[in-house]
């Protein structure tokens, strides 16, 4: 057990909401960091960081989206190439499910390697950690994981914490992700014509089809159509409308 | 696809429905989630929550239910007043006039993931015209976890009412989220969805023709707008002119959100 004092149970479930609250509140990256930290670390924890951990086509592939990370052991497991060999990262792949490091390593052989990884992790004073898969869509995986040396894994308000922390975090950082990531397109605006054009072409109609559903030429049609691409930057029609889709512009 | 909000006034259209729904409900939370303690031997999820006073979303494309989610009122039943309060360690579970409760949320089966985030759509941007109607101001919800991240990308801003816990077939959490006047909007933003999802249909018609006025108005929930035309001369026979054949077919179009 480590020295300092334990929060009391129902004072951990008030941390937890005040670092709740503060994810909440959290408008941008930037100010997500700066609001939870004094929760998470109130709670013991001292890494707390989202990441894309496993690709569409199921490969490991960490990469940090937002979050405070070990810095040290960042580099280091990106040097050494660690993801391929992370049993943790494996573990992500099962299910939704929460764990924490230590009910991985209590039901499983590593592999020499695997074994490598978690050795050196303790050695950067990484001995406990709690990791949250969410599994996206499209297959790919992004995880929050938690970890502090002084975290008492033990405690059943702890781990409750933690799975409600994680969860909070993990979305609303994914949020803010993709919302910067829109920010960071040149606005585009279309016209109402445009927009049901790129509608009659999502349903697969050609544009003289387009140009009889609307009662006007097929040329007009190929200038809706060209016009929208421009505004959009794309080439071909098919783009145009997964763009205008991404933008929000289109409904699917 | 429509949500049709089935309460106990019109609950007669909607027999055949809802017993697909609780089929489905079967399906999905004993098949799919794994919850043993829901299996029944006749394939029918039912519990006592299933009284006059529930109200059900039914995502149906045509006749076929797709996905559905009650919603109880609080102040007459709620789960996490009368069996999960202990899941709330500040203050006493959400209850009152303006608070309605989630529950059984099955938006389909897992087996059809496109069918599936279809109708979970549906039903979200559903629940929400259905709470505009009724001058909804809070939901809650005894949310299993693996639906909460769910919630919080929507944008809702679920607060938690105490730590996860067991529940006897996973880990869940109680929440209440406020539902705001662009609630609606913002969601169907992020769902890049614009019309109105949710329809439901008039109390349901007692006396002389009852059952062929009834049918014919099941029928014509599930019909395109352009189909509706020819239906509506024969529904409207003999009705006052008060009702036009535009109106039904608003009613129709938009549902009464």
């Amino acid at each position: 057990m480590p020295a300092v004092a334990q929060p009391m149970s129902g004072d951990i479930a008030r941390r937890a909401f005040d670092a709740v609250a503060g994810v909440q509140r959290a408008r941008s990256l930037e100010e997500l960091q700066g609001l939870v930290g004094r929760n998470f670390s109130s709670l013991g924890f001292d890494v707390w960081v989202g990441f894309d951990s496993v690709t569409s086509s199921g490969k490991s592939d960490v990469n940090v989206l937002f979050g405070a990370t070990h810095a040290a052991w960042q580099q280091h497991y990106k040097d050494s190439g660690f993801d391929q060999h992370d049993v943790m990262i494996r573990e992500t792949l099962k299910s939704n499910e929460p764990f924490f490091w230590n009910d991985v390593l209590q039901r499983k052989e590593l592999t020499p390697k695997e074994q490598l990884v978690m050795h050196q992790a303790a050695d950067f004073g990484l001995r406990e950690g709690f990791v949250a898969p969410m599994h996206n869509l499209d297959g790919s995986i992004t995880s929050v994981l938690l970890t502090g040396e002084k975290v008492d894994v033990a405690d059943p308000d702890i781990r409750a914490a933690a799975h409600l922390l994680s969860m909070y975090f993990g979305s609303a950082g994914r949020r803010l992700v993709r919302e910067s990531a829109l920010q960071a397109l040149p606005p585009v605006s279309l016209s109402a014509r445009q927009i049901e054009c790129l509608y009659w072409v999502r349903q697969g109609k050609s544009a003289t089809d387009i140009g009889d559903i609307l009662g006007i030429s097929t040329h007009t049609v190929n200038d809706y159509v060209t016009r929208a691409c421009v505004k959009l930057g794309v080439r071909t029609r098919v783009q145009a409308v997964a763009e205008a889709a991404l933008r929000g512009l289109l409904e699917l | 696809m429509k949500v049709h909000i089935v309460t106990n006034a019109n609950r007669d259209f909607y027999a055949a429905p809802l017993e697909q729904m609780h089929r489905q409900r079967h399906a999905y939370f004993v098949e799919d989630m794994g919850w043993e303690g829901l299996r029944r031997p006749n394939g029918l999820e039912v519990d006592e929550y299933d009284d006059p006073h529930a109200v059900y979303l039914l995502a149906m494309d045509g006749q076929k239910v797709e996905g559905s989610l009650r919603l109880l009122p609080t102040w007459r039943r709620s789960l996490l007043v009368e069996r999960f309060a202990h899941f709330v360690s500040e203050g006493e579970p959400p209850q009152g006039p303006d608070i309605w409760e989630w529950t059984r949320w099955a938006p389909g089966s897992l087996a059809r993931p496109k069918s599936l985030i279809r109708a979970r759509k549906f039903l979200i941007l559903g629940a929400l015209e259905f709470a505009r109607s009724r001058g909804i101001d809070v939901f809650t919800a005894i949310c299993d976890m693996k639906f909460l991240g769910q919630m919080i990308e929507l944008g809702w801003w679920p607060t938690p009412l105490g730590l996860p816990q067991e529940f006897g077939e996973g880990t869940a959490v109680a929440l209440r989220w406020e539902v705001f006047p662009d609630t609606l909007g913002k969601t169907r933003a992020i769902l890049k969805h614009k019309s109105a999802t949710a329809f439901e249909a008039p109390a349901f018609a007692s006396g002389e023709h009852a059952s062929v006025s009834n049918q014919l108005l099941f029928e014509l929930f599930s019909m395109r707008p352009a189909e509706i035309g020819a239906i509506e001369q024969i529904v409207f026979r003999g009705q006052p002119a008060d009702r036009t054949p535009v109106d039904l077919q608003n009613i129709a179009i938009q549902g009464n959100a």
